[in-house]
């Protein structure tokens, strides 16, 4: 055999599979010897190399991870306090899917609007919300304003609403309780994350929900209802 | 957290699971990333690519093949793709691309000394050279020595032959067979312009 058909050979298999003719060609060749070993040795170091630990800065984690959120692909149970109930975190898991949030806030819209479909808007309400809807985009104080202005408005709402009737009462009042048990944690996730956009954006959401429901409950307080 | 718990939590969107698995995998396919494009900061960009994809598509994992397989196979693919979109130097098989190498077969040194590479030469001098190859040599022999691909599956992978896979990694052996040699005889040579220095002193 001649030192180019080992070569052929070599190419086509692994040192550890020569055949007999090319084993004997390695015995009595030392130039293909010295090739043969210096492949086997580059093989082993490429084989060490694969298993070297080389390991990618935290930069690339960050990136990943913020890039994941704005596709809305993860969600962080862990923006949940400790302390929380097993219910708190139930309702969070269940929420911060974009799907179940969407269709959460969905209902509640639809709630809103059958009621206020029945009753007509009160125009100061219409005004807060279309207020919230032009700052939802992003100045944090219309944060603050905002809650403020929809719980005054609660405290004029709700006494009115009682002596209205009380099945539709009853319905404000637990749409009410839903949308105040999503705002707290809302709430809680945007202090504990305040660059976190999703869940601000949940926030403002929660509100017009809220500015919603009590406007159509202003409304039937001031007009005496259906009935 | 294991594996599996860790895949069907990140199914569901959990992101300690999708941090458990990236922590898990990364290390292997940032190297594989950094060994086929030899460059940080495209290995990184690699690396969060391929993690991407494998999160967008996680809910479609039905665990049929195992999980680092699926993403390994994955993560080649983003490397691979990325490295023809940016057309850096031609990647076929099908015709030879070292631009050094203008004979179909593996050269041989007529009369140049046989330097033994075992024990002369360490990791660091095979992955300097590894970064010396044609991108088309480099990616067979980083698919196949060092990440331990099957010849099918590097044929199935960059579409080529087995027989092309076989020679590309031939040629990629000798090539840095070379590469280590020149290296050799470059310390040899600064071994003794030192000793000469030395002396002189």
């Amino acid at each position: 055999m001649q030192c180019e058909q080992f070569e052929q050979i070599l190419e086509q298999q692994e040192t550890a599979e020569l055949p007999k003719p090319a084993l004997e060609h390695l015995e009595t060749c030392e130039s293909c010897r010295t090739l043969s070993t210096d492949l086997a040795t580059i093989h082993e170091l490429a084989m060490e190399l694969g298993n070297e630990g080389v390991v990618p800065p935290d930069r690339v984690w960050i990136s990943l991870r913020n890039q994941l959120e704005a596709e809305g692909l993860i969600r962080d149970l862990q923006t949940i306090p400790p302390g929380s109930s097993q219910v708190a975190r139930g309702w969070w898991s269940f929420l911060q899917q974009p799907a179940i949030a969407g269709g959460f806030l969905g209902l509640v819209l639809v709630a809103s609007a059958t009621v206020g479909y029945l009753s007509n808007f009160a125009q100061t309400a219409v005004n807060s919300k279309l207020t919230i809807q032009q700052e939802v985009s992003a100045v944090p104080s219309a944060e603050s304003v905002f809650k403020e202005e929809v719980l005054t408005v609660a405290d004029e709402s709700i006494p009115g609403l009682q002596r209205q009737d009380t099945a539709v009462t009853n319905s404000i009042r637990r749409n009410l309780q839903i949308v105040d048990n999503f705002i707290a944690i809302c709430e809680k996730s945007v202090r504990e994350q305040p660059d976190n956009q999703m869940a601000r954006e949940y926030l403002y959401g929660a509100y017009q929900q809220k500015a919603e429901l009590l406007a159509s409950a202003m409304n039937r307080s001031m007009t005496g209802g259906l009935q | 957290m294991n594996e599996a718990e860790a895949i069907r939590l990140a199914q569901q969107g959990d992101a300690g699971a999708f941090e458990r698995i990236y922590r898990l995998h990364s290390r292997r396919v940032y190297a594989l990333c950094l060994r086929m494009v030899g460059n940080t900061a495209e290995a990184e960009d690699l690396t969060q690519d391929a993690f991407l994809q494998l999160f967008r598509k996680i809910g479609t994992f039905r665990g049929e093949s195992a999980f680092s397989t699926w993403l390994h196979r994955l993560a080649v693919n983003v490397v691979l793709m990325k490295l023809r979109k940016k057309s850096l130097q031609e990647t076929s098989l099908e015709e030879t691309n070292d631009p050094d190498d203008d004979s179909s077969g593996p050269k041989r040194e007529i009369g140049a000394p046989d330097l033994l590479l075992t024990g002369s030469i360490d990791r660091v001098h095979l992955q300097r050279a590894i970064e010396q190859l044609p991108p088309g040599y480099r990616q067979v022999f980083v698919l196949h020595d060092v990440q331990g691909f099957e010849h099918n599956e590097i044929a199935g992978l960059m579409d080529c032959s087995i027989g092309n896979s076989k020679s590309q990694l031939h040629k990629a052996r000798m090539r840095l067979r070379e590469l280590l040699q020149e290296t050799l005889r470059d310390i040899a040579r600064q071994e003794r312009q030192a000793a000469k220095s030395g002396g002189t002193d």
